[in-house]
């Protein structure tokens, strides 16, 4: 079941009556219109048939004026204009949202376009922008969006080239944008680093994570921007330094000091065509910590510790599966009001090790 | 070389910033409804959401001889009524029931104890718990010394870093009963192990009163005597006792609601911006509150200005016929208990003297409602004759629809000047579209991770005790008339006099 209900039908304007035309559907609807934000969003491709449902769910959670564009094969822009409120209050009971579709043409001047949003963007509250599609800092229309944006959401699984495309935007952040950047593929690791860090709160395995010397870290195809964020993650917060890489059969064999002591990490892509998004094999001089996370039903996730002569005990912990889902990603990361440090650092120190790699 | 949790480099990168360390819970009546209802459905909750650390475990203790696994399966159907991830995958339930435990032995038998500990002990082994225990104390009152004195004499309090205890309410029966259990619990724990849990300070909306009043700039200074005519605080049931007749028999309403939850929103109302936000710089401004708070029976003390009692007769709860309080089963059928108090207090400081603050609470009323509403004074001038303005209310509410509203005056479209009242209004509901943790989640994980913020201090409760102690006095004294109301209704109509012989009226809600 869909989780917006449209209050009207959506009908095409031009782009200088969309104000006019929302009046219009408040006027004779006599629901509620809610925004506590306005949201906008940038999709390489058009929505099939009328609203996204990721966006109704996320507007349903979290009432704002969204504003999806995408670009067209057609001149100049035009736009279509709805509606909706959450299916499960009606009409009469619920709090309903706008939304404004705007089909971005080859030629449309990206003036005008800046000039028709700042019109359509609600006063006085903040401009997320979701920008669903492989970023690349240097492309005009983004730049143009980002500018009108307080936050910018984004989806670092979604490069294409992350040693490429990662450094330019870790050089941004590091440059001290005041602009909030979320990161969902970030967001979406948060279960298993909090999976990760349960792990060592007991003060007998605590132990173990000062003394790691080697990580054996496998990732499935399509996983390793979220395998890099993860491994850069222990590593920072463990005060380890990327120092070098050797050439391995298989992935990378790198190398990561702290003083005087060492840490390899075993960085491959797994071979079996089915494989987790990743498994981590943390290892001590005590003991080994296994961490890994399984991507079958139910997006299960079990850490095993194992104890060396002191013996072995097994954990799961099962994260619920809508919490991977886009729409929970997204509802967490448009109230992000303050730029996660921990991210930044993360994503800067990816890229310092990026840039290594490139010859 | 033992390290704190905080000092996990890990756990700074947690989503749930509040990582507990591992920990055993203790549940004393690990029978009776509060476990299978809220305390299990709660941590099974935060389990869903890993917010419990991997090495936790729950040993229910109660007089009945049940197997663990049983133990399970009776909490496996709470689980799936109550708990919010009632539809989690099997495997949370599994993985999350291997830790849960059960003890059965008699709460004033030394061997219970005994052999709790060598539980505990096997259980720290199974489930890397290391020693940490949490005591949740929610039998009958009369066993909290009891089983206190127990805890102690088995050695089982004597580290403040590893073991808590929770105390349920009631917390005492009067001021003395109060001091005497504070005394008891303070000779075998230190105050930062005790955990006086009132699930009130739980709620969301509750929490959102320090947010909304320390949080925004706009509201606090208008929360004074200069801008406020009265507060009013209701809290309103629909429900009359559902089978619990023994114990409200004994309580009633000033000890069931009064002495706990609505003096905690009071203090959440009228206390002033604490130093921080942590537990003393909190409580401390909780109890200055108390300390200045006393019932306003105007000159020569009369109580009745102040105080109405009522009871409730037969009547109506939506469409369904309800019978009067002494028709419940086993109520006495000449019983006195008070179903409904209202109340009026003023608190002698700077900020609130002159604004009275009027209470109200109790059952089988028209609505289910709990809401704090801050009325303002009139306007100096009555700049437009023709018209009555009513006031500007701001109001709270905390159930059934947690948001907050602001009531005033706009003109109503036209030629002439017609004023009409509009609400502002900010529903939780619709705009955080997110479901609200239980309180006991909130509370629960609070005591685990050792915030204290939520939970009341001893000198906290005693001072809410010596508030209450010249109502209780009064109703013992007969000297406050018992006030029948019907059922289904807004209270006695004595208590419509209560406020309006100050000139206002309950807010019709």
């Amino acid at each position: 079941m869909s989780a917006v209900v449209p209050l009207s039908d959506v009908q095409t304007v031009p782009v200088t009556s969309i104000e006019q035309q929302l009046s219009h559907i408040w006027s004779e609807a006599g629901a509620t219109r809610a925004a506590t934000f306005n949201l906008m969003i940038y999709r390489p491709v058009a929505p099939v048939g009328g609203l996204d449902e990721v966006v109704g769910v996320v507007t349903a959670q979290n009432p704002c004026r969204a504003i999806v564009l995408f670009p067209s094969e057609e001149e100049g822009l035009s736009a279509q204009v709805g509606a909706y409120c959450p299916a499960s209050g009606g009409k009469s009971a619920s709090v309903c949202c706008e939304y404004i579709t705007l089909q971005v043409g080859t030629n449309a001047p990206l003036g005008q376009l800046r000039s028709l949003l700042l019109s359509l963007l609600i006063p006085d509250l903040p401009a997320v922008l979701w920008w669903d599609a492989p970023i690349n800092v240097e492309d005009p229309l983004f730049k143009g969006l980002e500018d009108l944006s307080e936050r910018l959401v984004f989806d670092s699984a979604q490069l294409k080239n992350p040693s490429q495309d990662l450094p330019p935007l870790a050089d941004r952040i590091h440059a001290g944008s005041s602009r909030v950047f979320s990161d969902l593929n970030w967001s979406r690791l948060a279960p298993w680093r909090e999976l990760t860090a349960q792990a060592f709160d007991a003060p007998t395995t605590r132990e173990a994570l000062f003394n790691l010397n080697r990580i054996d870290l496998q990732y499935g195809k399509q996983f390793e921007n979220e395998a890099w964020l993860y491994l850069v993650w222990l590593t920072t917060r463990l005060n380890w330094t990327y120092k070098s890489r050797d050439g391995a059969e298989s992935g990378l064999l790198l190398h990561f000091l702290n003083g005087d002591a060492q840490l390899d990490v075993n960085f491959q892509e797994a071979q079996t065509p089915e494989q987790e998004p990743f498994s981590a094999h943390l290892i001590s001089n005590q003991f080994g910590t296994t961490v890994i996370r399984s991507s079958d039903e139910g997006h299960h996730g079990c850490l095993m510790i194992d104890m060396d002569g002191i013996g072995t005990s097994q954990v799961c912990q099962i994260a619920p599966s809508d919490e991977h889902s886009l729409e929970q990603l997204l509802s967490h990361d448009l109230y992000t009001r303050k730029q996660d440090h921990l991210w930044e650092e993360v994503v800067v120190a990816t890229a310092q090790i990026y840039r290594s790699l490139t010859p | 070389m033992m390290r704190s949790l905080a000092e996990n480099p890990l756990r700074d990168s947690s989503r749930s910033e509040r990582g507990a360390a591992p920990v055993v819970m203790v549940i004393f009546g690990a029978s009776g409804d509060l476990t299978a209802r809220k305390l299990i459905p709660a941590l099974f909750d935060l389990g869903c959401e890993r917010r419990l650390p991997s090495q936790f475990a729950v040993v229910g203790l109660s007089r009945s001889p049940l197997s663990h696994e049983a133990f399970r399966e009776r909490l496996k159907a709470g689980v799936h009524s109550f708990a919010r991830h009632d539809d989690a995958p099997p495997q949370m339930w599994e993985n999350f029931s291997k830790g849960i435990f059960y003890h059965s032995g008699d709460l004033k038998d030394p061997q219970t104890y005994e052999k709790l500990k060598a539980l505990l002990a096997q259980v720290d082994k199974e489930r890397g718990t290391a020693g940490r225990r949490l005591f949740y104390l929610s039998t009958s009152p009369n066993y909290f010394p009891i089983i206190l004195e127990q805890l102690s004499q088995a050695g089982m309090l004597e580290d403040p870093e590893t073991s808590k205890v929770i105390i349920e309410k009631p917390f005492g029966t009067d001021l003395e009963t109060a001091q005497a259990l504070n005394q008891k619990v303070l000779s075998v724990a230190k105050e930062r192990q005790v955990y006086r849990i009132d699930h009130y300070l739980g709620k969301e909306t509750v929490q959102n009163l320090l947010v909304f009043r320390f949080g925004n700039a706009i509201f606090e200074p208008l929360w004074n005597r200069n801008h406020l005519s009265h507060i009013q605080i209701t809290v309103s049931e629909t429900v009359g006792l559902e089978g619990r007749a023994g114990y409200y028999e004994e309580a009633g309403v000033l000890k069931d609601m009064v002495q706990n939850h609505l003096m905690q929103l009071l203090c959440l109302v009228c206390m002033e911006p604490p130093v921080a936000f942590d537990a003393k710089s909190v409580r401390d401004e909780k109890v200055k509150v108390l300390k200045a708070l006393r019932l306003d029976s105007g000159v020569g003390g009369d109580l009745s200005r102040s105080v109405v009692r009522g009871q409730y007769a037969s009547g109506w709860a939506g469409s369904l016929r309800v019978p009067g309080y002494r028709e419940e089963p086993d109520v006495q059928v000449d019983s006195s208990t008070a179903t409904y108090v209202a109340l009026k207090f003023a608190v002698d400081n700077w900020r609130w003297k002159g604004v009275p603050i009027y209470l109200r609470t109790g059952k089988r009323l028209t609505k289910r409602v709990s809401e704090i509403a801050l009325q303002f004074k009139d306007v100096p001038q009555q700049l437009f004759p023709d018209e009555a303005p009513s006031p500007n209310v701001l109001a709270l509410r905390i159930q059934p629809d947690q948001g907050v509203s602001l009531r005033f005056e706009a003109k109503r479209p036209g030629p002439k000047i017609q004023m009409q009242p509009v609400n502002m209004d900010f529903r939780y509901g619709s705009a955080f579209g997110m479901e609200t943790p239980e309180a006991y989640e909130r509370l629960l994980l609070d005591c685990m991770v050792g915030d204290q913020t939520l939970f009341t201090r001893a000198d906290e409760v005693e001072e809410a005790w010596r508030v209450v102690a010249p109502v209780l006095q009064g109703w013992e004294e007969n000297r406050v008339p018992l006030s029948i109301y019907q059922a289904g209704s807004w209270g006695p109509e004595e208590s419509d006099r209560l406020i309006q012989q100050d000139g206002f009226r309950w807010r019709r809600l």
